[in-house]
């Protein structure tokens, strides 16, 4: 079975004839002829950012994919079906994006599609999607908007709306902070937050004091910092993504600020302390309950293995992934291989124990999963935990 | 105030550097070099491979770097440009943009397209001058900065070879006519821009996290540099750079922030209609 995937993986792209004839010959040739072997290989898209500036994000999320569809196959596939992830590379753009989506389910005609990474190329995918009654399930897009997007959009990823509502509790009652700067990054995710947690921080008496942003890509944050305190703030409030955030922390510290940063779920990645080192010290951000440095089990399980078959540790856009795949195959388990079953077998599952946090879907196919606060500290990522405030109560 | 000047001459500088590359080459073949960005990348990823996965001596690692970059310089331009130096100048400038894919590509393939940091994840040492602090790496990017371009101009104007480089750029078909080694003194004006902007790259390395795509929005910047300096000339060059490099900071501090990236080409825009040639270029007569 294990040199079958090997070679599956690598050559992603064939027709239902080839694959069959491999699985075939492979199984004459082993000598290992289980009947389950023969079924249909079950394939799904996956249409995500893989070349380009913000490849990372979507590579990340490809090996985790990767890892749970070998699981899956190790342990006999769905039914006895193996699965099989077709790859298309969106570039992060969302035109590019739509033509994927196209491509997988005109020609690849997949009843299921996970992607994408960015909002913006998940959005432009989703009509597509909703006109053929494929699934889209993204692992990584936070925009408000996808809420709406339709009946066939699911996400495992946390809306915006909520994480953004989660900071501005937490620096409004936690931190009694009332006046707080934005730096964000200027996308549909940087806006998606800034906008959410601005509503919620005024809403609460809290006044947002300076909105800076900057372009994707950018290396330069000087200026931007330095009109964020200009503004005199209690705390600077930081939407991005880490390829900027750990230089623009690393930039902060140079020109010797010292406020609060508050930080966001992309904000947890080991590259991140690779990069900006002791800059990230003390930065507070949300995240899904569950993470990397958890010891239960399903996560310690998911962590070893990953580094063992990469050779590095799992970020939260691969915990992302790995529970994506795992999801639809409990849905296809459940429902059947088509875009109908999958689809009303998602909106069933209930706190499903993911790696990235306990799961369960809301009736607009969104994702519902516990938030908490974590910090850095000596070069770690920690839960924050003061004893003296009560971060969720604003009654209180 | 202070720190924006400080910003603002750091971001010039390395513009200034990258520029020279632009305008010499278009100073001697009337030709922009779209692939001259990724030189500048292909500088921080030989400093990143030698210095930071080969653990070689930083100084030694420099050197070896721009000189490795000098002849990337060379070699693009025997392998893509030279066949293509009297063909219509579309067909250079698509060959350029092809040039500049494969290199991006290239190094993404071998190194991967996530961000690597040349300097660690180490705090720099500060300095404080007045209200303005300044990172030991930022002194060290205006020191080596202003040397080079000492540098040049020494080259250009007194040395043989630098004559022939002025000469050439005169113009083309005198210079051939005349018994200058053209070939040679195309070589040499690219290896010394290609050294300039691999120089360029490895000071950009220090400050910042590296990337097979950081090169792009950097020629950008700095080809809008050239051509408000004065495209073909290298004073003009360096001018415009430290232009460019003020006007975004300054403009980023009056203006919203998400516009910093735009005032590099409001100013491009304006000049276009007002001054065409530049603030040192040549009159238009010359353009052939």
């Amino acid at each position: 079975m294990v040199q079958i995937d090997g070679f599956l993986r690598k050559r992603c792209r064939r027709t239902a004839v080839n694959a069959a004839w491999v699985l075939i010959l492979s199984f004459g040739f082993s000598g290992c002829s289980k009947e389950k072997a023969f079924k249909d290989v079950y394939r799904i898209g996956a249409l995500m950012v893989l070349s380009g500036n913000d490849a990372n994000y979507g590579r990340d999320s490809q090996r985790g994919i990767d890892l749970a569809a070998e699981e899956i196959n190790n342990q006999g596939g769905i039914h006895g079906h193996p699965v099989e992830v077709l790859y298309e590379d969106s570039k992060g753009i969302p035109r590019e994006g739509a033509t994927a989506m196209q491509k997988l389910v005109s020609r690849d005609r997949v009843p299921v599609v996970i992607g994408g990474i960015f909002s913006s190329e998940t959005l432009a995918a989703a009509p597509i999607a909703e006109r053929n009654r494929v699934v889209l399930f993204s692992p990584g897009s936070s925009s408000p908007n996808i809420t709406y997007a339709g009946d066939c959009i699911f996400r495992n990823w946390i809306s915006d709306a909520f994480e953004g509502s989660i900071m501005a509790d937490f620096a409004r009652w936690g931190k009694g902070y009332t006046k707080v700067a934005i730096v964000y990054i200027k996308n549909d995710y940087g806006e998606g937050l800034k906008n959410e947690f601005t509503v919620r921080f005024e809403s609460e008496g809290g006044q947002v004091s300076t909105m800076e942003s900057y372009e994707q890509g950018n290396t330069d944050f000087r200026t931007q910092l330095l009109k964020a305190v200009r503004s005199g703030p209690d705390a600077i409030y930081l939407p991005g993504y880490y390829n900027e955030l750990a230089q623009l922390l690393k930039q902060a510290r140079e020109l010797r600020i010292n406020t609060q940063f508050l930080s966001v779920v992309s904000f947890e990645d080991p590259k991140m302390l690779e990069l900006a080192g002791s800059a990230a010290e003390g930065v507070i951000y949300s995240t899904p309950a569950v993470s990397m440095q958890d010891t239960s089990s399903g996560v310690r399980t998911f962590v070893d293995r990953f580094s063992k078959k990469y050779g590095r540790e799992p970020g939260l856009f691969a915990a992302h992934g790995y529970d994506a795949m795992h999801i639809l195959a409990l849905a296809i388990e459940k429902g059947g291989f088509t875009a109908d079953g999958i689809r009303n077998s998602l909106y069933r599952i209930q706190n499903y124990p993911g790696v990235s946090g306990l799961t369960s879907f809301d009736s607009n196919g969104d994702v519902i999963k516990p938030v908490k606060l974590k910090t850095v500290r000596n070069g770690k990522f920690m839960d924050y935990d003061e004893p003296s405030v009560s971060p969720f109560a604003p009654e209180g | 105030m202070a720190q924006l000047l400080v910003n603002g001459l750091i971001a010039g500088g390395i513009y200034a550097l990258i520029a020279i590359g632009y305008t010499m080459v278009y100073g001697v073949l009337h030709f922009i070099n779209f692939a001259h960005g990724e030189i500048v990348t292909a500088g921080a990823f030989f400093f990143y491979s030698l210095h930071v996965l080969w653990g070689w001596n930083p100084v030694f690692s420099f050197f070896l770097s721009v000189l490795l970059c000098g002849g990337l310089g060379c070699l693009i331009e025997r392998g893509a440009y030279r066949p293509l130096r009297y063909a219509s100048r579309i067909s250079s400038l698509v060959t350029a943009i092809g040039v500049s894919v494969i290199l991006q590509n290239g190094l993404g393939a071998i190194f991967g397209f996530d961000p690597k940091s040349i300097s660690g994840s180490g705090e720099a040492v500060v300095y404080s001058i007045r209200n303005a602090f300044i990172t030991r790496p930022q002194v060290a990017v205006l020191a080596s900065a202003g040397g080079l371009l000492a540098g040049l101009f020494v080259f250009l104007k007194w040395t043989y070879i630098g004559t022939l480089i002025r000469a050439t750029g005169d113009d083309l078909s005198a210079a051939v006519s005349t018994g200058i080694p053209v070939d040679r003194t195309v070589s040499v004006t690219f290896f010394v821009g290609s050294l300039l902007a691999g120089t360029a790259g490895i000071l950009v390395g220090t400050l910042q996290d590296i990337q097979p795509t950081m090169g792009l929005p950097f020629g950008i910047k700095a080809f809008t540099a050239a051509v408000v300096g004065g495209i073909g000339s290298v004073p003009g060059a360096v001018i415009g750079g430290l232009f460019i490099g003020m006007a975004e900071n300054l403009g980023a501090w009056i203006f919203p922030t998400g516009y910093k990236d735009a005032f590099a080409f409001l100013v491009l825009i304006l000049f276009m209609l007002f001054r065409p040639r530049g603030i040192l270029g040549k009159s238009a007569l010359h353009n052939g």
